[in-house]
């Protein structure tokens, strides 16, 4: 199979299609149309460009791999933020184990513990600054790398909540609870530091 | 019936356009009337927008890039598939890059060997000018104290040479007059002069010595004017404190001179006033 130069662009299925065909030309487009993607949002989540960079090339390695299984009918997009979510994750996790931290906060489903009180969700008003960017940048650290990747997929890459679920491999009502408690995280620790700042 | 808890869940979906009208409607009434609640949804807005202020750019680098099409090729190498073609202005581009990085490094380090020649430079000269200062300073110290102390000898000099001379005249005249005088009023007048004479010849060995003293300061505070400055200033006091003391001593043996010139004095009056007498 060659690359499909009739059309003036290539679809996703044809991509899919070359892809399961093992073609040269296919992976080309699969880096060239998703590199930039797939690093953004393992950086993002891990907040370290050398192990964005790792999680990247296992994202494409991956799924290169295991293209035979992927459903035709589904977008490879959000296959591919599921894979490097995982991914990113992954490598957290073992960042984690490296470093002799407890990686025992999840339960088996995958799920956070409730570190948050669900009554603290009535809180002041929270007023931030241009300059208090930084203490945000500090508060998605702070965060759990589950919190924050629910948090990026459906904040910052735009995803709706349904993609973001599936992109983490959990229910939409999941997805909802951690992008939720990311954002009480988030309020609660703003508003500790703000109040620090202050006195 | 909308309560607080089911208000929270539903912010994300209200927010998304995702609820249904119904829901929607009871969401919006039930805002209506909770303060808490709007402040809720100005929080939600609030963090959304910190969020995007603080999403870090994540720009993929070139070279990044090239490691996974690099990356890829192995794994299509260990399966026996043809390799993938690397884009050519990416693999133009970081070859441009590690072409420049070593060429910039070297520019780096001439321009950080330069600076330190000119760093070097800069500093012998102006140890050399500090130095010569030094030395020009040293030389007018050590002339000028070398003067100051040839003027205290020269004093010292003239002091002793007056004294010398008008302790002969007084000793010219005094003898004019003892000729006249019996022998036991002779020692009787003799006594004061004898004892103004040690006091002269005490004031010369301590004019002397001070003298000496002060001229070893001298000498050693030019010995030090080499080393430093500062050294040398503490050597001027010195010398001062020590040319006061040679002045101090030389005005005290001026009044045991004036002392003893008086004192001859009042004994040749004493002696001419009396008639001679007659051994």
């Amino acid at each position: 199979m060659t690359a499909p130069t009739m059309t003036p662009t290539i679809t996703e299925q044809e991509l899919i299609a070359g892809l399961k065909a093992h073609e040269a030309w296919a992976c080309e487009k699969l880096i060239a149309d998703y590199a930039e993607m797939v690093y953004r949002v393992c950086y993002r989540i891990l907040r370290d460009p050398q192990e964005a960079e790792d999680a990247m090339q296992e994202t494409f390695i991956t799924v290169y791999r295991h293209i035979d299984t992927f459903r035709e009918d589904a977008k490879l997009s959000s296959w591919l933020y599921r894979v490097a979510t995982n991914k990113a994750l992954s490598i957290h996790r073992s960042r984690q184990r490296k470093q002799g931290l407890n990686v025992s906060l999840e339960t088996e489903e995958g799920e956070e513990l409730p570190l948050i009180d669900e009554q603290v969700i009535m809180p002041e008003e929270l007023v931030l600054r241009e300059e208090d960017v930084q203490l945000v940048q500090e508060g998605l650290d702070a965060m759990s790398p589950k919190l924050r990747a629910a948090l990026v997929l459906y904040e910052l890459e735009g995803l709706s909540m349904k993609e973001t679920a599936q992109a983490l491999g959990i229910s939409e009502s999941a997805a909802k609870l951690r992008v939720h408690r990311g954002r009480i995280f988030l309020q609660q620790y703003l508003t500790q530091r703000l109040q620090e700042t202050a006195s | 019936m909308m309560d607080h808890k089911t208000f929270m869940k539903l912010i994300p979906d209200y927010m998304d356009g995702t609820l249904s009208q119904a829901d929607r409607e009871a969401f919006e009434a039930f805002l209506a009337t909770c303060e808490a609640c709007q402040k809720a949804i100005e929080n939600y807005r609030t963090i959304s927008q910190a969020l995007q202020r603080a999403a870090q750019e994540a720009e993929l680098s070139d070279e990044a890039q090239l490691r996974l099409y690099e990356r890829f090729n192995e794994e299509r190498r260990r399966r026996g598939e043809s390799l993938i073609k690397i884009p050519a202005d990416l693999a133009a581009r970081v070859k441009a890059k590690a072409t420049l990085a070593p060429e910039a490094a070297k520019k780096a380090a001439q321009g950080g060997r330069d600076a330190a020649v000119l760093a070097t430079d800069s500093s012998v000269h102006l140890a050399r000018t500090t130095g010569q200062s030094g030395k020009r300073l040293g030389r007018k110290v050590k002339q000028g104290a070398m003067h100051a102390a040839q003027n205290v000898v020269d004093v010292a000099k003239e002091m002793g040479q007056t004294i010398v001379e008008t302790g002969r005249i007084v000793t010219v005249d005094s003898f004019q007059v003892l000729r006249e005088v019996p022998r036991r009023k002779r020692n009787l007048l003799l006594a004061p002069p004898k004892l103004a004479a040690n006091q002269v010849k005490a004031g010369a060995r301590l004019m002397t010595g001070t003298t000496k003293a002060a001229a070893k300061t001298v000498k050693s505070g030019a010995v030090m004017t080499k080393d430093a400055v500062s050294v040398t200033a503490t050597g001027m006091v010195e010398s001062a404190r020590l040319g006061k003391t040679v002045a101090e001593s030389t005005s005290q043996m001026a009044q045991a001179g004036g002392t003893l010139l008086q004192g001859m004095k009042e004994a040749a009056k004493t002696i001419a006033a009396e008639p001679p007498a007659n051994e």
